[in-house]
Parts: C-alpha cells; structure tokens; sequence
C-alpha cells in the first residue's frame, strides 16, 4: 500500500478514492515532502470530495497539468490534492457556432488538435503550452503573446460550472458568445486559482485560424530608440497579434547568436495575405526610421514565447511578473536591469498588453533573491504597477510577499473566500491576502 | 408640502436642488424603459460627488431604506424601477471626463457621463469609445456598465465588460473602494468583471477607467438582400466560419423592412425580400478590401439578390438608416413597442426565428426582427397598445413562449437589456437552484444588508439568506 498519509486513509474509507501518491514535483511545488491526490471522474465526485475535505476540514489545493502549481504564496496547509486528470473530454463541439465546452482536465494540447480539423484556434496560451489544462488556464488567467490579438483569457470563457466545498455544483454563463443572463461568475473563477471553487466544465470561445501569418524581429541598439519605435507602432493603424519585446539578455537565451542584437521586439501579424504584405511593409519602414534590424522569421510560430521561462539563462530560479501599461513598459525594463545590476536577470514585456516578466537565471544567487524581489516591488511601486512572484524555490517563497499590498476591494474578496469557502479548505493561503 | 423626515436628512447631505421629492417630479422616475413595471420612490437624491453618494448611502444602509441607482433610465428590462420605500440615486450629475490618457488609450470618466459625449471628446485624437447601444445618445457609462450594454459593434469589439478597466464603488456601508485599474493586471479576484452587469445590485459605481479604441483608417458597409431569412442567416454562419471579422453584422427580416419603408424613415432598403444584412468591415485598406471579396463571394453563394456598397460616410450612414431607425419606425405602428431580447447558438438564428414568428401569429401581435445576427442575439419587436389590457397580456405571454423557444434551443434569457425585474422570475429556466444560491452568494459579498436594487435579478428566494461576516473582517475605512 502506498504511504497516502491520514487525509489519504480517510478518502479512501469514505469510498472516494482511488488515492495515489502525488508527483514529487507537484509536492516539492506546495512545500510539502509527499501528499495524496485523487483523481474524480465525475464532475460530481469533485464536489463530493471537497464537502469531504469541508467537513473533515482538510486543505486541498486543485491541480490540472500541474504547471502553474507553483503560482501564488505556498499555502499555510495542504493534506490533499484534487487532480483533474481524470476529468477530461470535450462535451460539445459546435463548429459552426464556434464554441467547445469541456471538461476542465483536457489539456489545451487535446483541445488545439480537437478544433484544428475544422481549421479553428483555441484563443487561450499557457507557460505550459499543450500541456496546461483548460481548468487550470482559466483558474490562473494564464496569457501570452497573442493576448493582444484576442483579449484577456477571461473574455474567452462563456460559461463555467465550478464545484464547491458544501458540495454543490453551480454553472453560470452559458454556451452563446454573448449573455448577460446572471452575474458573470466565470469572470469571477478566472484568476481566482482555485481559491472559491474548482472548475470542473467550461465553455469557452474559438475563433477561425488566420489564414496566413507573418513575424519578424526588429532590434535595437539602444532601449530608447526601442521605445521610441514602441510608441510609433502602438500609435500607428498596425494591428499586430503579438508585440513582444525582450531585453538583450533574453534575447540572447532564446534565440542565440541569430538574433543576439540588443533589444529585440518579436512582432506578428495574423489575417488575410494582401494584408499581411502591406503590414509587413510598414512595419520595415517604422523599424527603419529608427535604425532599428528588421530580420523576418521564416516560420511566423517561432516568435510564439508561449513559455517566459525560455528567456532564463540556466534555468529559472525566480519568476516575477509586473503589470503596468504600455507606455510605462520601456521605463520599467531600465529600471529593473539597473536593480539587477549584472546579475543573471532577463525580461520580456509583452510591450502592447502591458505585462514584464522578470527572470532570474539558474545562475542567480539565492540569498539575493528576497532583497532583489523587495527592489523589483519598489520600483514597481514607483511606477504604479503591480508585481507577482510568479515562481520561486518553496524556501524562499514562503517568506516572500507574493503578492503585494492588498487590492481595492479586498473586503469584498474576503466575504466572497467566506461564502464560498467558510471552512477555508481550498488552498488556503495562496492567493492575495492569505485568501 | 412638508418634507418627511427622510427628506429632510437627505437635504443636509446634498444641495437643496440635489433633492426631488415633490410628486410631479417623482413622476419620471417611476419606470425606465419598460413602462411595464411602476413604483414611485421616496425621494430622488442627485449627487455631485463620490463623497455625497457615499454620504447618502451610509445614511440609507444604516435606516434600512433601499437605494435604486439611475443613470438616464433608458434600460429596457425594469432595472431602475424603484424600490417601494426607497429612494432613487440619479447619477446624471456626475458627468465629467476627469482624464484622458491617449498614448495608453484609457480614460477616466464620471458615471454619469452619456456615452456618446466621451466619443465625441476624444474624437480629436483618434480614438472612440466602442460600446455603441443604440441608446447611446442618452445612456449613461454608469447604467452601461451596470448592464454590460452591447452594440452593432459589439461583434467585433465586445460589449462593455471588454472595455472597462477599473471603477470606483460606493458599497453598502459607504465605504469606497477603487477596485482593478488601468494596468494589465490587477491582483485579487476579478472584481470588475463580476461588477459590470450586475444590473445596480452590487453598489454605486461613481468613476470608472475605460478603454478607448482607435479610430479604424478605413470602413466599409455593404448590404445584402436575401430571399429569405434561412438564406440570409446561413450567409453569417458562413461568414463567421470564414473568419470575416466584420465590425458589424446586423440583419433586419421582412416584417422590419416593410415597416421601415412604410415610414417617415424609409431608407430605399430593397422590397419584396426575406431579409437584408448589413456587414460593416474596418481596419486598414487591405484587410477591409480582402474581408468585403471574401464576404461577397459568401453571400453570392448563399443566393444574395442585391449588394450595396459604401466606403464614403453619408453613403455609409444611408445603408445604416433602415437599421438605426427600426425601433423608431415600429413605433409609428403602434403607440408602444416591447422589444424581446435573447441570445440563440448563432447556427439556430433561422429555426427559432420561425418558431418565434408562429408565436406571435398566435397571439395575433405584430413582430419585427431586427438583431444582432452575428452573435445570435435576437431582438422580436412586438408592437402593441398599452391601454389594450389583452393585447399587453398576450405580448407578456409571447414573451415568455419566445424566451422559452431561445432557451430550449441551447440559448439564454438576455444578450444586453439584463434580467431586471422583466425576466428575473425566469431565471429558473436556466439555473439551478444551487446556480442560484452561488450568485446569491456574490451578492451578499457585495451588499450583505441588500441595499442596493432589492428585488431585482435573482428570483427572491436566491437572496434571503445572509452571509456571516468573517472574523477577521477589517473595519473598513
Ligand atoms: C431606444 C433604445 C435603444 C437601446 N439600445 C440598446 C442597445 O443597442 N444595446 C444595449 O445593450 N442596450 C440598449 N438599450 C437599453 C439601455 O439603453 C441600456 O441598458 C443602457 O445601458 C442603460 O443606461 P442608462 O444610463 O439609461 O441606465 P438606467 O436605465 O438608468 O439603469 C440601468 C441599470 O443600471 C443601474 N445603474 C445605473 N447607473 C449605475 C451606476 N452608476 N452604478 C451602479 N448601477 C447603476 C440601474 O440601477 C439599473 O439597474 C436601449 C434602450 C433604448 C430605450
């Protein structure tokens, strides 16, 4: 029999097992030596585990793919996870309607392939590419470079039906694009990492491939020029769907000698070829107004850094991620390669959405990582934005404020983590607060 | 007349102009744009500031007397009828832009600013606040909010809840809270997104950080006539599936057209068709050009009868002249209009449709369709006569049968006019009881004590029970 500790023994004898032993990594991710996860087939046995958990008040924290796991503070207690690896299929496909719903547990992977034969794109990226699960995208609101084509992952989600600790499962949204029937919770449950309730089915947007895209690189010298050539793309009709910029560092790491060319914007356009060709066109002349390098990608899906771990040299020991606004992107990049001051720091904004994400190679000293974390939130601060610990050894997080001051609204928050949660047992402690 | 004791607090709080309470001046107030439902309020507060909203609330919360917020009362499912005893809070005072920031495309705006007045205002720098209802020459952003109010162009640019970045709330104890923000991301739970459409239940909005939309370089309208309305539809099916992403796609059926034309409005929209749609294409030349071949040759195929095309402004504002004018023209056929408002899978549009128009031949009711066709989203007009008691009793009725038809086909209750007090005892159509309790549940986080807009939304059993206040709940400030 495997060691699944007394949280384990307990499912087991209330019948809702099997229980297994969780992947070492996923434990190591919570802080915790070993713990037992169990695996629900039904959308009804998550909710059934979780009035379990409720009334023998045992903390458990979700788990998808497992690739976000580490996302958030490390909660003050965890006895069990609850996977959704069993939880898995497409429910409906509505090609013509352009909608899926699906069960939480499918990996973007089975849902890209699923509506590819229809020649249609899930609008949802995740750091853990194919193999994040559509549960756990939508929980950690993850993004990527073509949120500047279609949105926030929050507006991809048109209904969701999430389980919770007194053991009922609420829908909310449906299954048409647009609706106002009811409180938009899946705008709620989205971001909320599991902490008000596990997603179990969601129906989600898709949208008809492009039919061709096109991306290049542009680089500079020098971060002023950079911001310069920034606010004249942002200013003029180009609509790109990605406009990513990586500092030279990040650069380098990911793209190596081919692109090591200072400050490297990734830009991609997706749409109709004519289109395309006049973009393309256009965004020459802009780069070349500002002595920028215009070096064009043959295959337009390598300037996709769908995973930001790929800017960080040696691996990555420390994850943080700034939010801020467009026009403060270049400013922010200067002032935190000044805090890191030689050290193995590399950054890549997604320069059009707003978002810096902060990478600390393998390479970094970890006794340096609470001082250098303290800075990035200083200069965060000064500059009105917001910063996350996205991921950081379990040692070192645990002390770390993961997430910063507390947001407006937070009493609110509070009252909503007590109604869905009184008994505080979904990964109590990860989220803002100690929610 | 001598003022309550209500009254005459209220008037320590606001300027003496800031308080109505005779009752020629209540009158308006009694409904908004459903005139189905009345009730006269106590009094009508109408601030200047987030200071005197918070003032009056702290006061109301605290005697128990319930809070209607209202911004111009154009909303089309009761949401600003007002609560018996309570008071109404009319937000049209409040109507300042107090920032713009073009390089980031953001600007900061009072509630009660008309929607088109903040287009209009940033006009000059190239850029337009999408949300386009209809209403927009009237509505307000804080009523557009509370609703998620769509538009033509909320095909391609997605209704309100897409463009509202952060916004300041008055809840229930007067505490004020600057919930989300201009940034990317805010930490916390996505209270923002929970708040637009929550339909005045969760607290006042007073400010809000919108996002503004660069003017497209180029436009183009075409439209199409069809034969008949399946062809019409399978044409935007095809579209969709096509990827054209047209700014708009609107469709207007045989019975709107004939009523158009009959009118003062008459927009030389071909006769003798099943439909007519309006694709409305922008972006840069290039994108538009390939987008309008493409959406040609689809309507070719799917049997068009006639296209007109416009790329020149007034060309432009004549195609959309049938469309825009359709409610005012349904009017002249009758003295009162009910417009229905549900969503279907767009593949659907065409079946229920015809089920919608046996329903009101049954009820022997006039019907129009004009909708929003590229997301499904339906809009039966039934005219009517209101001092015809049967005839508002049989458009009630069909009301319900064509909401009963949108959800059996896989659809929902309200694309953009809200729940209210219309359609709140239909809820149950759709949800659960444990759905229910699950929203009930976001509202109490929101407004334990049910201040704000009590009855409204949820069926009346979803929001009876209270939340206990967590032990370690700060004193708000
Ligand atoms: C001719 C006509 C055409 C229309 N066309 C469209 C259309 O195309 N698309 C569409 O979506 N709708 C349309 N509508 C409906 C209506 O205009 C919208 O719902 C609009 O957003 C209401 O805005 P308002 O300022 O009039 O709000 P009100 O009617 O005054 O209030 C609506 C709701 O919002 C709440 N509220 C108002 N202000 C605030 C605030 N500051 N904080 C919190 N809650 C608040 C109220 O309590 C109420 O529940 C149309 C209406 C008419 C009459």
């Amino acid at each position: 029999m495997i060691a699944t500790g007394k949280a384990g023994e307990a499912l087991d004898r209330a019948g809702l097992g099997p229980v297994r032993e969780a992947d070492a990594r996923r434990c190591s991710a919570l802080g915790a030596e070993a713990l037992p996860e169990v695996a629900p087939r039904e959308p009804g046995q998550v909710a059934e585990v979780l009035r379990f958990c409720a009334k023998e008040r045992l903390a458990c924290v979700p788990v998808g793919g497992g690739t976000e796991l580490s996302f958030g503070g490390v909660p003050r207690r965890v006895d069990l996870l609850v996977s959704t690896s069993n939880l898995t299929g497409v429910v409906e496909y509505a090609p013509a309607d352009l909608t899926a719903t699906v069960r939480a547990g499918t990996t973007l992977g089975v849902l890209r392939e699923t509506v590819s034969r229809n020649r249609h794109e899930v609008p949802l990226e995740a750091s853990g590419g194919d193999w994040a699960t559509l549960g756990g995208v939508l929980a950690a609101a993850s993004d990527g470079p073509r949120r500047l084509l279609w949105g926030s992952p929050r507006e991809q989600v048109l209904g969701i039906a999430v389980a919770h600790p007194d053991g009922t499962i609420a829908k909310a949204g449906g299954r048409v694009v647009k609706n106002v029937t009811g409180y938009d919770l899946p705008r709620l449950h989205a971001g909320a990492l599991g902490t008000l309730g596990v997603i179990v089915e969601a129906t989600i947007r898709l949208r008809p491939k492009p039919r061709a895209a096109r991306a290049a690189g542009v680089a500079f010298h020098e971060l002023d020029a950079a911001a310069g050539f920034l606010r004249a793309v942002r200013a003029s009709p180009l609509r790109p769907s990605t406009l990513d910029l990586l500092d030279p560092e990040g650069a380098q790491t990911a793209f190596g000698a081919e692109f090591a060319a200072g400050w490297l914007f990734l830009v991609r356009f997706d749409g109709e070829e004519a289109a395309l060709e006049a973009e393309g066109g256009r965004l020459r002349a802009l780069a070349a107004e500002r002595g920028g390098r215009f070096l064009p990608f043959a295959n337009p899906e390598r300037v996709l850094l769908e995973d930001p771990r790929r800017i960080a040299w040696g691996g990555a020991l420390l994850w943080l991620r700034a939010s801020t606004v467009p026009s403060m992107v270049p400013t922010f990049l200067e002032r935190i390669r000044r805090e890191a001051g030689g050290r193995p720091v590399s950054a890549l904004a997604r320069a059009g959405i707003g978002t810096i994400h902060i990478l600390a190679g393998g390479e970094f000293p970890l006794s340096e990582v609470p001082t250098f974390v303290g800075a990035a939130r200083e200069t965060a601060r000064g500059l009105g934005a917001s910063l996350l610990v996205v991921d950081a050894p379990p040692a070192a997080r645990r002390d770390l404020p993961v997430w910063g001051e507390a947001p407006g609204g937070i009493a609110v928050m509070r009252r909503l983590k007590q109604a869905f949660d009184p008994e505080g047992v979904l990964s109590p402690g990860r989220f803002v607060e100690g929610l | 007349m001598t003022a309550s004791p209500l009254v005459r607090d209220l008037l320590r709080m606001l300027e003496p102009d800031g308080v109505l309470c005779e009752p020629e001046d209540l009158l308006v107030y009694e409904c908004d744009g459903l005139a189905l439902f009345r009730a006269t309020p106590e009094a009508v507060v109408l601030p200047r500031s987030t200071e005197q909203v918070a003032g009056v609330v702290r006061f109301c919360a605290a005697r128990g007397v319930p809070i209607v917020a209202r911004g111009a009362g154009t909303g089309l499912s009761g949401g600003a009828t007002p609560a018996p005893g309570g008071i109404v809070l009319e937000l049209a005072r409040m109507n300042r832009i107090l920032d713009v920031d073009a390089e980031d495309r953001t600007a900061h705006v009072e509630t009660g600013l008309v929607n088109a007045d903040l287009s209009a205002a940033v006009r000059s720098k190239g850029l337009f606040y999408a949300p386009d209802p209809s209403s927009q020459f009237a509505s307000t952003i804080g009523g557009n909010v509370a609703e998620n109010s769509g538009g033509p162009h909320g095909f391609k640019y997605g209704q309100t809840v897409r463009h509202v970045l952060g916004l300041t709330v008055v809840l229930n104890d007067g505490s004020v809270a600057r919930i989300g923000g201009p940034n990317a991301e805010n930490p916390g739970y996505d209270l923002v997104g929970v708040f637009v459409g929550s339909e005045g239940t969760f607290g006042i909005a007073t400010e809000a950080w919108l996002r503004l939309t660069p003017i497209p370089p180029f436009v183009e309208t075409l439209l199409f006539s069809f034969r008949s309305l399946l062809d019409g539809c399978r044409a935007v099916s095809e579209m969709v599936a096509a990827g054209v992403e047209a700014a708009a796609l609107e469709m207007l059926d045989d019975r709107t057209i004939a009523a158009i034309e009959a009118s003062v409005y008459a927009a030389g929209y071909p006769k003798e068709v099943g439909a007519v749609l309006l694709v409305e294409l922008d972006g840069t030349r290039e994108e538009v050009e390939a987008q309008a071949r493409e959406a040609r040759s689809i309507a070719k195929r799917c049997g068009a009868l006639a296209t007109s095309e416009a790329v020149e402004e007034a060309e432009r504002a004549r195609l959309w002249k049938g469309r825009k004018s359709a409610f005012g023209a349904m009017g002249r056929i009758a003295p009162d209009l009910y417009v229905q408002d549900a969503v279907v899978p767009r593949s659907r549009i065409a079946e229920v449709l015809a089920k919608i128009g046996a329903i009101a031949d049954r009820h022997r009711l006039r019907l129009a369709n004009v909708f929003h066709a590229g997301d499904g989203n339906l809009h039966p007009n039934l005219s009517y006569d209101a001092r015809d008691a049967d005839e508002v009793r049989r458009v009630l009725q069909a009301g319900e049968e064509m909401l009963r038809a949108c959800v059996e086909a896989g659809g929902s209750l309200s694309g953009e006019h809200g729940i209210g007090l219309e359609k709140r005892d239909f809820m149950g159509l759709l949800f659960t009881e444990a759905d229910l309790e699950a929203m009930g549940r976001v509202r109490r986080a929101f407004d334990p004590q049910g201040v704000f807009n009590p009855g409204k939304v949820l069926p009346l059993r979803a929001c009876r029970e209270r939340v206990p206040a967590p032990a370690e709940e700060p004193v708000a400030p």
